[in-house]
């Protein structure tokens, strides 16, 4: 009952200063946008409510070489370049590494416990760890486990770090952006072909691109199959965290958008509000489908016979 | 690719300037940036290395150590109750032993009271048996040392009075004689 008050509360506090940020906001990218939104029908301007309701969503879902925290808006450094290309610390770049920081400094914190009856944050920790280690890992990577449990543990803390942070004020998801994800995505594409080969040598990972018993005249186009098959594992795993990342907060900002008056404003906290519960849920379901689907993927590939 | 077209879905649907402007952005996330995605992939390595090492693994081996424990403790505590189970059974076996003998050396107690008493009354009934034959032999005896008596004071008297009525004195030998013939005469 505490926990759920406690949550209840946090998700109004969110919604509040989504909301406020939102109303800040909306005059910078068109300083006529809410006064004309409101009275936009009177006058017949389509199109400023459009503008208000993109200036929203811009700001929410798309990356970009500034963000706003605490009301101030803070361009984020060029860092380096390399040839022609610049590279700039963006906004899904940095909430990115502050996820896997703020991640890695509670996951060592909680390390440091010494006690023989863990508490707080380290039981949550232990209490993940038997769950990928037992549930997701084990039954997939078999003898391997103790190995790549703290590369499953990192993912899947990592991606929900990542996806939770989008829900706090100010905050964003960098697994909302489609590199982040492709990024992960690559690093099991990368474990499926080393572990295949490693486990198989590189004919015998090759050879499960050519199914046996096929015919010949078949052959080529069980290949090209074969190949498309599992290079679509690790598209999937992108297209699939990086959509439902992105969609939630795009429900989340557009059922925010629609208070064009005080008429639409409860209505819309009181949806949205829901569906910011839903998204509290959706980030651990996507971190825990990542993981799992990642254990799948390099499972099969290691042992191609079951 | 995708990009593209929900450029054009956009443009279709309203605002010329303020849609096109979304779909432009949202060219950052939706458009594949090596930049970004090498990005994500040093960075969450570095993380998965340095966390691997200063963080789950001392939670995991922690985990371990105190799973091999709680094993250990619940073997141990198996054992442990066995050992007391038959440690139980000896000292019933035991319990019961000793009642035995406890109802042995009780019955056996009894046994030898009852064997003793019983001759304690023998002995008493031939003591009482004894005393009483004694008796009656002292009795017979006086009864007839008593007859005797009482036969010669009778004798004694009657030759008194015979020899008062006789006029004379009869010696005791004589007298005596005449008494004694005359109760063998009489018997």
């Amino acid at each position: 009952m505490k926990v759920f008050r406690t949550v209840l509360i946090f998700l109004i506090v969110a919604a509040l200063g989504t909301t406020l940020l939102m109303a800040r906001e909306a005059p910078k990218h068109d300083p006529h946008a809410q006064k004309t939104a409101t009275h936009g029908a009177a006058h017949g301007e389509k199109g400023d409510l459009g503008s208000t309701l993109v200036g929203i969503l811009e700001h929410h879902l798309v990356d970009g070489d500034h963000m706003e925290f605490l009301g101030f808006d803070i361009h984020l450094p060029h860092l380096f370049s390399i040839g022609d290309y610049d590279f700039v610390l963006t906004k899904h770049r940095l909430w990115w590494l502050i996820a896997l920081l703020l991640m890695g400094f509670m996951v060592v914190m909680a390390a440091r416990q010494k006690s023989a009856t863990p508490r707080g944050f380290r039981n949550a920790l232990e209490g993940l760890a038997i769950f990928v280690r037992d549930e997701v890992v084990k039954p997939n990577l078999h003898e391997k486990t103790d190995a790549f449990l703290p590369y499953f543990l990192t993912l899947f803390t990592g991606i929900l770090f990542s996806n939770l942070l989008g829900l706090l004020p100010w905050g964003s998801s960098a697994t909302g952006n489609v590199n982040t994800t492709a990024g992960l995505a690559l690093c099991t594409l990368g474990l499926m072909v080393g572990m295949g080969v490693k486990a198989n040598g590189l004919g015998g990972f090759l050879h499960h691109f050519a199914p046996p018993g096929v015919p010949g005249w078949l052959m080529p186009l069980m290949i090209i199959i074969e190949i498309v098959s599992f290079m679509i594992r690790p598209f999937a795993l992108t297209i699939r965290l990086f959509a439902n990342m992105l969609a939630g907060h795009a429900v989340i900002a557009v059922l925010l958008g629609l208070i064009v008056s005080l008429l639409f404003a409860a209505p819309a906290i009181a949806v949205s509000v829901g569906v910011f519960a839903l998204e509290i849920i959706v980030a651990l379901i996507q971190s825990y489908i990542f993981i799992m689907l990642t254990a799948v993927f390099v499972g099969l590939t290691m042992h191609p016979s079951h | 690719m995708v990009s593209a077209g929900l450029r054009k879905a956009l443009t279709r649907l309203g605002g010329k300037y303020s849609l096109t402007s979304l779909s432009m952005g949202l060219q950052n996330i939706l458009n594949l940036d090596p930049g970004s995605i090498l990005w994500t992939i040093i960075t969450f390595l570095i993380v998965v290395y340095l966390i691997g090492k200063f963080g789950w693994k001392p939670i995991i081996t922690g985990l371990k150590d105190r799973e091999d424990s709680i094993r250990k403790d619940l073997d141990t505590a198996k054992a442990e109750r066995e050992k007391a189970g038959a440690l139980l059974d000896d000292y019933k076996k035991a319990m019961a032993n000793a009642k035995k003998e406890a109802a042995d050396l009780l019955q056996q107690a009894q046994d030898e009271a009852a064997k003793m008493r019983a001759q304690a009354e023998a002995d008493a009934r031939d003591a009482g048996h004894k005393l009483l034959e004694k008796a009656r032999v002292d009795i017979e005896r006086e009864s007839d040392a008593a007859k005797s008596e009482l036969s010669r004071h009778v004798a004694e008297l009657t030759a008194r009075a015979t020899s008062r009525l006789l006029g004379r004195v009869i010696d005791d030998k004589e007298h005596e004689k005449l008494i004694l013939d005359a109760l063998k005469e009489d018997r």
